[in-house]
């Protein structure tokens, strides 16, 4: 329950309004209009990072990967890719890498590297080798010269054929044998007089001449079983004539069209040695050839055919994985990959149905980013690839073996049971930056031993720089240059102050200027639709006055339901008169992008007990550990402040009224000494006033987050009731250099409606809010009577008494012996 | 005649096996294109074959070189009756092919004396012989010494233009042909069926004529030297069997 305000102690006027937001002038900048200055297209403040990225970017070690860590909107990315783009072009143009055929084993088709810009040349001398064989090789194997060495070959083994078994037909007949012919074969039986012998006839003959014909006629099958067998020695042997004969043929043609292919790129070793297994393989497979050849005229003439195209000749044709241009201003690489998985990162291998199985070879090879950027550099987002699965594992690897592997997630959960490729490994010389936020970059340095070895360079962008004469200067330059190059109207010297000082405020330091450019880019393309709207030219201050209250605005939805609740009073906050053991605290509170400051009320209860200090928020489990040890060190600043000769018997509780959320910090800690200072001396607090600020066990007062809007969220409340000219908020002193407070609390402290007080110590607190002398020990130890602390003192030892008084306390309630 | 004018032919195939009947049968196809056509199918099953097929230890030489037990007679039966079914259904789809009217029978005896003397209500006999090696060969026009007709050496011209080969004649030195240019002679019959022997032939084509094919016995001694498919045209000109 509130009680007047007592009248002891006034309450002091505070930081003057000149101390709670630094305005830039626009007359420093010397420019009217940004479209008069030159506008600086290069980011500034962050040459520690900038150095990083440039190490990192010329420095030829291939572990040196770098990690641009910086908050969103810092410039890391623009400033990456200008910084990339300048040094990619020192470097020269990488190589180009193809995949072919391994004709000794599919499976593992062979990269090959060619000079800059080579490879679709390449491409295009293979396809035209296959599309002028296969008009050039049907042709040859239809000339009558191949056809009468054919027909030659194919007579003469078909007479060597046919001779050995006339042959044996007329030595069979010499020895009176006939040879029958059946349908399993031949049998072979005597003939007498000029006819078979039946076998009735055979045995009426002599056992002798009996004899004689068995052994003539096993002898004679044993010679035509030899005869027969001779026929597949033959058969193999007119075979691999005609094979020669084919392979005789094919080499006219073939040696020639691989000889102009080869005179493309006449120095590779490499592609030398591949087009020699190209001319092997193609008469050896001459067929191939000749079952391309249109069985007739069709409408398209033999020689425009693209034979190239069909299946059978994939096994010539060039894979181009990369080919990079090589003009002028022509150097390294530089890509950024905005999805890396795994398969965007280090390729994949396509595969084709096929009767109802996949199946792949060489042509379906696909190149991933590293292979685009090999020789130069890739950009890739951290989180981004280490969401996608396998990707980073994927990405370590390549840069330990220096290699590109293609594997896919389907092998890597061995899932796979299709025909697969095991393509040679590209060798990888690349320079990876990986963007993120810097508590990835902690979590990856702690737990992943591999990224410390690959990633050797941080370059950590700043949050804020120095609010300085040249700085301004500077990022007055800064400015004009974004609104030329987003073809925003210019600034006015009033909108690019108005802009800083949003600067300075994003940076909660009015010595600093917030290095968050996406903010105050977003800020000035929301001005430059208002100027617009006003059809001005230029973009003037109240224009990103606008902005920035607009942005405010939209944001401040549940703000506004916050504070009508407490002016309703569902929710209870005093703005006037006192209470004991009660203050307003305040926190901050923030949905999305936006912050704004809430009062709460914080209030003491205590009595007699065994030392216990309660914090409700924590018994709850609604305060954090930050604000647990908040409450651990005001009670410890306690303990060792007062009544040091009795024991502590003091059952305090602390609470924050109507919290239902979490709360965790320590910036209220200040507010809740000062609540159980006032509820242990039963002095009351002003009501008016709200306080931030956290307190270390020897009482002084310390820094705290959010000063801004924590003052305008009392502030707001405040001016809602109406100002009375005796509300405040205490800051802590260390703070005062942070205030870059909205101009109608300014205008509201200029006006002597509002203070806000900075304090250093409990004691000043104490007394600004009670009214009362905090009071200082005498030589006597003792505070001086009447004081908030002698009173809290001798609380404490009244509690101390009754507290051994009830222990000396006989248990049927009589009074013992005192002690 | 037929009313259309066409001329309407008359081919017999026969055969001691269905091997041998697919082997003639594939050229019989090739003759049969263009007009009508009669097909007959003639297997002959040897009872020489038989008999032998009963003597004891006889064994048989597989064309692959191996030798086997001799069939048995229910064996050889089967075997008959299989190759009969075979033949006859490969006729079959032959003549459906070539709308042609067909006809088929079974005989029991030697097979060049049944074929000769069947072969005399047709126009061409086509004595089927498989061939053992798979590359085709020249067509041999076998001319007899009184001269080959117009429509035997057109026969023969179209069978080797149909088959893609070449064609070859031969002749005695002493016939009516003698030694023209493209032919070549011999000076006499073994000579002549000595080098049929050793030649790869698709086939031989010949017509019947006194001296020349006139008896079976002299068809047999071609169809055992040529050991490929036999063509032969004017079987008017056959002389009596004995």
């Amino acid at each position: 329950m509130s009680k007047p305000d007592p009248k002891e102690q006034p309450l002091p006027a505070g930081l003057p309004a000149g101390a709670l937001r630094h305005v830039c002038d626009p007359g420093v900048f010397g420019f009217a209009s940004t479209d008069e200055i030159e506008p600086l297209d290069t980011l500034f403040g962050q040459k520690r990072a900038m150095d990083a990225i440039h190490l990192s970017a010329q420095i030829s070690c291939h572990d040196f990967n770098v990690y641009v860590t910086g908050r969103e909107g810092s410039g890391r990315h623009r400033t990456v890719e200008k910084i990339l783009a300048t040094e990619s072009r020192k470097h020269p143009v990488p190589s180009d890498w193809v995949y072919v055929n391994n004709f000794e084993a599919p499976h593992r088709p062979k990269a090959l590297k060619l000079p800059p810009a080579s490879a679709p040349g390449f491409r295009r001398a293979m396809q035209q080798l296959v599309d002028d064989l296969a008009v050039e090789i049907p042709a040859l194997f239809e000339s009558e010269e191949y056809q009468t060495q054919k027909r030659s070959l194919e007579q003469e083994y078909g007479d060597r054929h046919e001779t050995a078994m006339a042959d044996f037909a007329d030595q069979a007949k010499a020895e009176n044998i006939a040879v029958l012919r059946t349908p399993m074969g031949y049998m072979l039986a005597a003939i007498i007089d000029g006819e078979v012998v039946k076998p009735d006839v055979y045995e009426t003959l002599e056992k002798e001449t009996r004899e004689e014909i068995r052994q003539k006629i096993e002898r004679l099958e044993n010679d035509l079983a030899e005869v027969l067998k001779m026929a597949p020695v033959l058969d193999r042997e007119h075979r691999e004539r005609l094979g020669q004969l084919h392979a005789a043929m094919a080499e006219r043609a073939v040696s020639s069209r691989v000889s102009d292919a080869a005179k493309i790129l006449p120095d590779v070793a490499e592609l030398r040695d591949y087009l020699e297994d190209v001319r092997a393989d193609i008469i050896t497979n001459a067929e191939l050839f000749l079952d391309a050849a249109p069985e007739d005229d069709g409408p398209f003439p033999e020689e425009i055919i693209k034979y190239h195209r069909e299946p059978q000749f994939d096994r010539y044709a060039v894979n181009v994985m990369v080919t990079h241009a090589n003009g002028p201003g022509s150097g390294a690489p530089v890509i950024s990959e905005d999805v890396p998985s795994l398969a965007h990162l280090t390729g994949r291998i396509e595969h084709v149905s096929q009767m109802g199985t996949l199946v792949t070879n060489f042509t379906l090879i696909k190149p991933g980013a590293l292979h685009i950027a090999n020789g130069g550099y890739i950009v890739l987002d951290a989180r981004h690839i280490l969401t996608e699965p396998f990707a980073w594992e994927a990405l370590k690897r390549c840069l330990q073996k220096r290699a590109v592997t293609i594997t896919s997630m389907a092998e890597r959960l061995s899932l796979s049971s299709t025909v697969s490729l095991e393509p040679d490994p590209i060798p990888l010389n690349l320079r990876v930056v990986l963007i993120g936020d810097r508590r990835l970059y902690a979590l990856l340095a702690m737990l992943d031993p591999e990224f410390r070895l690959l990633f050797k360079v941080q370059a950590d962008f700043d949050d804020q720089m120095t609010r300085n004469k040249r700085n301004l200067q500077l990022f007055a330059r800064l400015i004009a240059g974004y609104a030329q190059s987003h073809g925003l109207r210019p600034l006015t010297a009033g909108g690019v102050a108005r802009l800083l000082d949003e600067a300075s405020r994003l940076a909660d330091d009015t010595r600093k200027l917030s290095l968050h450019l996406g903010s105050l880019d977003d800020f000035t393309r929301e001005a430059d639709h208002y100027a617009a709207q006003a059809r001005r030219s230029r973009i003037d201050a109240k224009d990103i006055e606008k902005a920035v209250r607009a942005a405010e605005h939209r944001a401040a939805r549940i703000r506004e339901l916050m504070q009508e609740a407490v002016i309703c009073k569902t929710i209870l906050i005093d703005t006037s008169g006192t209470a004991v053991g009660q203050i307003n605290g305040l926190s901050v509170t923030g949905f999305g992008t936006a912050r704004f400051g809430r009062p709460s009320r914080i209030t003491a209860r205590v009595r007699m007990g065994a030392g216990k200090l309660v914090d409700i928020e924590r018994e709850v489990e609604l305060g954090g550990p930050l604000h647990s040890k908040g409450i651990l060190i005001l009670s410890s600043f306690l303990a060792a402040t007062y009544a040091l000769d009795v024991p502590m018997s003091l059952h305090a509780s602390i609470v924050f009224e109507q919290s239902y959320g979490g709360i965790d910090g320590d910036s209220a800690s200040s507010a809740e000494l000062y609540a159980l200072m006032s509820a242990l001396s039963g002095v009351p607090i002003r009501q008016g006033l709200a306080v931030t600020g956290s307190v270390n066990q020897a009482g002084q007062i310390q820094a705290i987050g959010g000063v801004n809007e924590k003052i305008e969220g009392f502030f707001d409340l405040c001016k809602a009731r109406r100002l009375t000219g005796h509300q405040g908020v205490l800051i802590p002193e260390s703070n005062a250099d942070h205030l870059m407070l909205r101009q109608d609390v300014v205008a509201a402290v200029r006006d002597g409606k509002f203070r806000v007080i900075p304090v250093s110590t409990i004691d000043a607190g104490i007394e600004i809010l009670t009214g009362t002398s905090a009071g200082k020990r005498n030589r006597s130890g003792s505070f001086p009577e009447g004081t908030v602390n002698a009173r809290i003192e001798a609380r404490l030892r009244h509690y101390a008494h009754d507290r051994q008084q009830f222990a000396a306390r006989d248990p049927n309630g009589s009074k013992g012996a005192p002690a | 005649m037929t009313r259309t004018g066409q001329t309407r032919r008359r081919i017999l195939v026969s055969a001691a096996s269905f091997a041998d009947a697919d082997s003639a049968l594939r050229l019989a196809r090739l003759l049969g294109c263009g007009g009508e056509l009669d097909l007959g199918g003639l297997l002959v099953t040897g009872d020489t074959l038989a008999v032998r097929a009963g003597m004891p230890g006889q064994r048989v030489v597989t064309p692959g070189g191996a030798m086997v037990p001799a069939p048995t007679e229910q064996q050889l039966r089967s075997l008959i009756r299989s190759e009969s079914r075979a033949f006859r259904e490969r006729l079959l789809n032959v003549a459906e092919a070539l709308s042609a009217v067909w006809k088929f029978e079974t005989r029991h005896g030697d097979l060049t004396r049944i074929a000769y003397e069947a072969a005399g209500s047709w126009d061409v006999l086509l004595l089927g012989y498989s061939a053992r090696y798979r590359c085709r060969g020249s067509v041999i026009l076998m001319i007899p010494p009184s001269g080959a007709s117009h429509q035997t050496e057109a026969l023969a011209a179209a069978l080797a233009s149909a088959l893609g080969t070449g064609l070859s004649a031969v002749a005695l030195e002493h016939g009516a042909v003698g030694a023209s240019a493209g032919c070549r002679a011999f000076a006499s019959r073994e000579a002549l069926l000595a080098h049929i022997a050793r030649q790869n032939a698709a086939a031989v084509v010949s017509e019947f004529s006194s001296g020349h094919l006139g008896s079976f016995r002299q068809l047999q001694e071609l169809l055992d030297h040529a050991r490929c498919p036999v063509v032969v045209t004017n079987p008017a000109a056959r002389e009596a069997l004995e």
